[in-house]
């Protein structure tokens, strides 16, 4: 299931209030909206409907918006459901005065809401986001995680922008850096930005010739390097496919334009690999230990049972706030380390040279 | 009712990004959340721009005019 963050929601409702970006930020309850973000979030994965439902009722009762609630939720509603590959068969000018109502006093809640939508769903051809990938590969990416679905829409983006009519490893590329997740961080880090890569994607293929067609189809080498994403997943124990799988899987493959341009921009991909591999790991071994202690704890005290999701969310945020101070440390360790390797190397050399000149570097 | 610009923005941020925006604010010498707020505008501005995205709701927008047309003037 694709879920909405608090950028999409708020860029609804932007559109549909026409007001700019910095507008609806400053003049919307931004938690209001993360509430109820968070309670769809929290339900049931493949249950599109109730996941509606609650992130529906949640906007009508919260009103988080400066006016127009009612048009918002609306809209808002119809962007989840078509991002997941429905829609609302309603009447033109449906009356739903009496629904709203009943949701924002309290007869109707999550389950009443779930019901109607249910009764007026209709399928559209295919989620949104699926256009980006042909059918063969619909199955394997249901595994995907929210952002490793966005990057590879970002991926279909920048093939379209570069007139290319095919999404090729350099794509996949930019679109893990457009992300902007863990993956593009660890691209950052080594120096390789996304203007950096288009230039040298141009200077090695140039710029297509005619304008891409609607449905750009993945290369060969790409799908190889999805398959090595699911591979490189499996490997770190992670049922998720995430960006930073993918970048694993465009080193792994190693042929493609990609690897080429990262060769070029200087990226080691050994270095890379290794810091996404021992940063991912690490994760994986946190937020397991997190969920197991929280499991534990709601069984034995009740204490926090009724917000485990909220309590996982802020533990998880602070380890990953100190696996990120760990990581900085470490790897000003391996500099020293290393610093201290090409000093040693230098006094052996030195030493060497005096004995040249018969002066023992002992005495 | 709309409230009041919101608080506590920082636990919605991931902490890399929080750092950042510390580090920004610091600076710039802003508060965190005049920072952060700029930071959310930027990165709806960027779904607002997103062609698959705005597609989407512009043709919900179209399907669904008449009804939403009567939210907007029963609200």
């Amino acid at each position: 299931m694709v879920h909405l963050d608090l950028y999409d929601v708020l860029a609804v409702a932007a559109r549909v209030l026409r007001i700019d970006a910095g507008a609806v930020v400053r003049s919307t309850d931004l938690d209001a909206i993360d509430r109820a973000l968070t309670a769809a979030r929290a339900h049931n994965p493949g249950e599109v409907p109730e996941a509606a439902a609650v992130l529906f009722v949640g906007l009508v009762r919260e009103q988080p918006f400066e006016r127009d609630n009612r048009l918002v939720a609306l809209a808002v509603l119809l962007q989840f459901l078509g991002l997941n590959g429905f829609d609302l068969r309603l009447e033109p000018g449906a009356d739903l005065d009496d629904l709203f109502d009943r949701v924002a006093d309290g007869r109707f809640g999550r389950w009443e809401i779930a019901d109607f939508i249910r009764s007026v769903l209709s399928e559209r051809s295919r989620p949104v986001w699926f256009e980006a990938v042909g059918d063969k590969e619909d199955a394997m990416f249901e595994l995907f995680s929210d952002s490793a679905r966005r990057a590879i829409v970002l991926a279909q983006e920048e093939a379209r922008l570069l007139s290319h009519n095919y999404v090729g490893t350099e794509h996949i590329l930019l679109g893990l850096i457009d992300e902007g997740g863990t993956a593009a961080k660890h691209l950052a880090e080594a120096g390789i930005t996304a203007a950096a890569v288009r230039t040298v994607v141009l200077e090695i293929i140039g710029p297509g010739q005619t304008a891409p067609g609607d449905h750009l189809p993945f290369t060969p080498r790409t799908k190889r390097v999805l398959e090595l994403t699911r591979t490189q997943a499996r490997i770190l124990g992670s049922e998720e496919f995430r960006p930073e799988h993918i970048l694993l899987g465009l080193i792994a493959e190693g042929k493609g334009v990609a690897a080429q341009a990262l060769a070029k921009l200087g990226a080691d991909p050994v270095r890379l690999r290794r810091q996404i591999t021992a940063e991912t790991d690490l994760r994986q071994r946190t937020e397991d230990a997190v969920h197991g202690f929280l499991t534990e704890d709601a069984e034995h005290s009740g204490t926090y049972a009724r917000s485990p999701h909220i309590r996982h969310r802020h533990l998880v945020t602070e380890l990953t706030a100190l696996l990120d101070e760990n990581e900085r440390l470490h790897s000003e360790t391996a500099d020293l380390r290393e610093e201290s390797t090409r000093l040693r190397k230098e006094v052996t050399r030195l030493r060497a040279k005096l004995r040249t000149h018969d002066i023992d570097p002992d005495t | 009712m709309a409230k009041e610009a919101t608080k506590n923005i920082l636990l919605r941020l991931d902490p890399e990004l929080a750092e950042r925006l510390q580090a920004i604010a610091q600076v710039e010498g802003r508060s965190v959340s005049d920072v952060a707020r700029e930071a959310i505008a930027a990165l709806v501005e960027q779904r607002r721009t997103d062609r698959r995205f705005s597609k989407l709701l512009e043709e919900n927008l179209v399907r669904h005019e008449e009804t939403l047309r009567r939210l907007r003037q029963d609200d």
